[in-house]
C-alpha cells in the first residue's frame, strides 16, 4: 500500500527492552511501520504498550535494542533534531516566560529572532494564550502549559512532528478546538506527524491512518486507513460514517482482549 | 535530604511585587519577633521570681543592654568573625560549585572522589583545628580554613544533587532541539539546579559562622568566639549572652542576604510563588 518513494519514516522490526532491576521490560516487540512524507499517523493502544517508547526511539533519544529506524535517507543514531516534539508532560522551563519557552527553539537553533517572535505570538494567540505570553509557566493550568508545549513544538515549522498525548490533559471543548487547529497547521505546512492519543475519535478525526498497538510487549496489530476528505470538521464528527469508523476500531480492540476504551488513563503520566 | 527539608522550612512564602511583598514581609517577621519577645519577658520574670544569681544566668535586659551600650567593645570582634565567615564562605562557594559541576559531568571523577569527600565529612573537623593553628598561625587564615571545611560539603552536595536531578524530559527536550553541551549546561541544567543550590548555600552560610567560632575557640586574639571563651572563664554571663546575641544577629543577617539573593535570582521557584 505504501509508495516507497514517498516513504519518509521507516521502523524496521524495532524492539526495545528496558533493563530494570527486577526484570527486563520488553516495551516494543519487532514493530515495523512506514510513514509517508506529509502523512498524519496516530498510534493508539492501552497504557504501557510502548507508545511513548516508540516516539522516543524515533527521535533518537533512547537506544533501541534491535532493528532500525530510518528518517529520510538516514538511520537514526543519536538525537534527531529536525523535528518538533510534544512530550506527555508539558516540560516547560520554569524560569522562562511562556513566550520565551516557545522561543527556546529559536534560541538554541539560532533562528531569525524577529520572524520567530512573530510566529510565537501568532501561535500563542491561536491557542488562546496571548494574554499569558509574559507569564511564567507556574502561573498556568496544566492544560494551558500543554498548549504552550504544542506551540514550542511547531514554532519552527519542523518537517516531522512527534506528539505524545498532547491533548490528554485538556477539557473536551478545548481539545476539539485544538484538533481543528492542529489539522489546520498540518494542512498548511504538511509535516509528517506521529501522534499518540488515547481517544479513538481524535485519532479518526486527525489521521490518515490509525495504528493500533497490542498490550505490552508493544506490537503493531492493525492499521486502519481513514479516508474522510479534509478539512474535517464538527459535521464529520457527528456523522454516521465517522461513528461507524470509530466503532470498527473499538470492536477490534474488544477482539484482541482490550474491552471498551481500555486506553491510556488520562491522569497517568508515564 | 536534610538540606531540602531545611529549605522547605525556611521557604519564604510569597514574593510578589510591591505592596503584597511588603505585607508578606511583615507577616513573615511578626510571629517570630513576638515569640522572641514573649520568651525574653518570661526569662526576665523568672530571674526576678526565683532570684537566680548573675553568674548562673543574666537578665536578658542586662545582656541586651550590654550588646548595644558597649558596641564599641564588640565592634572589632564582630568585624573579625564576620571577615572570617564571609571569606571562608565565598571561598567554599568558589571551590565547591565548580567541583560539583566537574564531578557531575565526568562520571569517573564522581566514582573516584566522591567517596573521599564523604569520608572527609566523617572526620571530626574540630580535631584538626589545633593543626590549622600550627600551619597558619593565630590569625584569620586558620579560621578561614575551618569555615571553608565546614561550608564546603553542604554546598557541594546540594549543587551536585541539583545538577544531577535534572528531569529526563528536560534533557530530551534540549537534545531534540540539538542543544550543544554548553547550551545544555547554561540554559537548562544550571537554572534548573539553582533552587537546590540555594538550599545548600543557606545551610553552608550557617555552618560557616559556626566554623569561624570553632576556629576561634581553639586559639585566637580576637573574634566573638574568642569573647565567648573569655566571658566563660570570667563567669561573665552577661558578656557571654551579649556575644551570643551578636553571633545570632550575624547568622540571621547572613542568612537573610542569601535569602534575598535567592529571591532576586530565582523568583520563579515554586516556593517563592504567592499562595493563591
Ligand atoms: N525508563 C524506563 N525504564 C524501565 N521501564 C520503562 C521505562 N520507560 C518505560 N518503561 C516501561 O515500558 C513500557 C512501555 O512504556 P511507555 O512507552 O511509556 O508506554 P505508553 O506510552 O504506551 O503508555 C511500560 O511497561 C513501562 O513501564
Ligand atoms: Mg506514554
Amino acid at each position: 500500500m505504501q509508495d516507497h518513494d514517498r516513504a519518509f519514516l521507516r521502523l524496521d522490526s524495532v524492539s526495545k527492552t528496558y533493563k530494570a532491576r527486577a526484570s527486563d521490560v520488553v516495551a516494543l516487540d519487532r514493530a515495523s511501520l512506514t510513514i509517508d512524507r506529509g502523512e498524519f499517523v496516530s498510534l493508539v493502544g492501552p497504557s504501557g504498550c510502548g507508545k511513548s517508547t516508540m516516539l522516543l526511539a524515533i527521535a533518537g533519544l533512547i537506544d533501541i535494542t534491535s532493528g532500525a529506524i530510518v528518517i529520510g535517507e538516514r538511520e537514526v543514531a543519536g538525537p534527531y533534531t529536525d523535528l518538533g516534539m510534544v512530550f506527555q508532560k508539558p516540560v516547560l522551563l520554569d524560569w522562562r516566560s511562556v513566550e520565551a519557552n516557545v522561543m527556546l527553539q529559536s534560541d538554541l537553533r539560532k533562528l531569525d529572532r524577529r520572524q520567530q517572535l512573530e510566529r510565537t505570538d501568532h501561535l500563542l494567540g491561536m491557542v488562546g494564550l496571548e494574554a499569558f505570553a509574559k507569564h511564567r509557566p507556574g502561573e498556568l493550568s496544566g492544560g494551558m502549559q500543554q498548549r504552550v508545549a504544542i506551540c514550542r513544538a511547531i514554532v519552527h515549522n519542523p518537517p516531522l512532528l512527534l506528539m505524545d498525548e498532547p491533548f490528554g490533559a485538556l477539557d473536551a471543548f478545548t481539545r476539539e478546538q485544538l484538533n481543528l487547529d492542529l489539522q489546520h497547521i498540518w494542512m498548511e505546512g504538511r509535516p509528517t506527524v506521529a501522534f499518540v492519543t488515547h481517544s479513538i475519535e481524535e485519532a479518526v478525526m486527525l489521521s490518515d491512518r490509525v495504528v493500533m498497538m497490542s498490550p505490552r510487549p508493544g506490537r503493531i496489530i492493525d492499521v486502519f486507513p481513514v479516508d474522510f476528505p479534509r478539512p474535517r470538521d464538527e459535521h464529520l464528527r457527528r456523522s454516521t460514517e465517522f461513528s461507524a469508523m470509530v466503532a470498527r476500531i473499538r470492536e477490534r480492540f474488544d477482539d484482541v482482549g482490550m474491552p471498551g476504551v481500555a486506553m491510556t488513563d488520562q491522569a497517568e503520566v508515564v | 535530604m536534610k538540606a531540602a527539608a531545611l529549605e522547605s522550612q525556611a521557604a519564604p512564602k510569597g514574593a510578589g511585587n510591591g505592596r503584597r511583598w511588603a505585607g508578606n514581609r511583615i507577616s513573615r517577621f511578626m510571629p517570630p519577633f513576638l515569640a522572641t519577645m514573649v520568651i525574653l519577658v518570661l526569662w526576665e520574670a523568672a530571674i526576678s521570681l526565683f532570684d537566680v544569681p548573675r553568674f548562673i544566668l543574666p537578665r536578658p535586659s542586662a545582656a541586651i543592654a550590654l550588646m548595644f551600650t558597649d558596641f564599641g567593645y564588640f565592634r572589632p570582634h564582630i568585624w573579625i568573625t564576620l571577615q572570617e565567615t564571609v571569606f571562608g564562605f565565598v571561598l567554599a562557594v568558589a571551590l565547591s560549585v565548580p567541583t560539583a559541576v566537574m564531578i557531575v559531568s565526568v562520571s569517573w571523577l564522581e566514582k573516584a572522589f566522591f567517596p573521599l569527600l564523604v569520608w572527609s565529612q566523617v572526620v571530626p573537623k574540630m580535631a584538626l583545628a589545633p593543626l590549622f593553628l600550627i600551619w597558619l598561625g593565630f590569625g584569620i587564615s586558620s579560621k578561614i580554613l575551618m569555615v571553608l571545611l565546614l561550608a564546603f560539603f553542604p554546598i557541594l552536595l546540594n549543587a551536585m544533587i541539583g545538577l544531577k536531578s535534572l528531569e529526563i524530559e528536560k534533557r530530551y527536550l534540549a537534545q531534540s532541539i540539538g542543544a550543544s553541551r554548553l547550551q545544555m549546561f547554561w540554559r537548562i541544567q544550571l537554572p534548573a539546579a539553582l533552587p537546590v543550590m540555594f538550599a545548600g548555600l543557606k545551610v553552608g552560610v550557617t555552618l560557616a559562622l559556626i566554623g569561624a567560632v570553632v576556629g576561634e575557640f581553639v586559639g585566637a586574639a580576637k573574634g566573638l568566639g574568642r569573647l565567648l571563651i573569655l566571658a566563660n572563664s570570667n563567669l561573665d554571663t552577661a558578656l557571654l549572652f551579649a556575644a551570643v546575641g551578636w553571633l545570632s544577629i550575624l547568622g540571621v543577617g547572613l542568612y537573610l542576604i542569601i535569602d534575598a539573593m535567592e529571591r532576586l535570582s530565582i523568583p520563579w521557584h515554586v516556593s517563592q510563588r504567592p499562595q493563591r
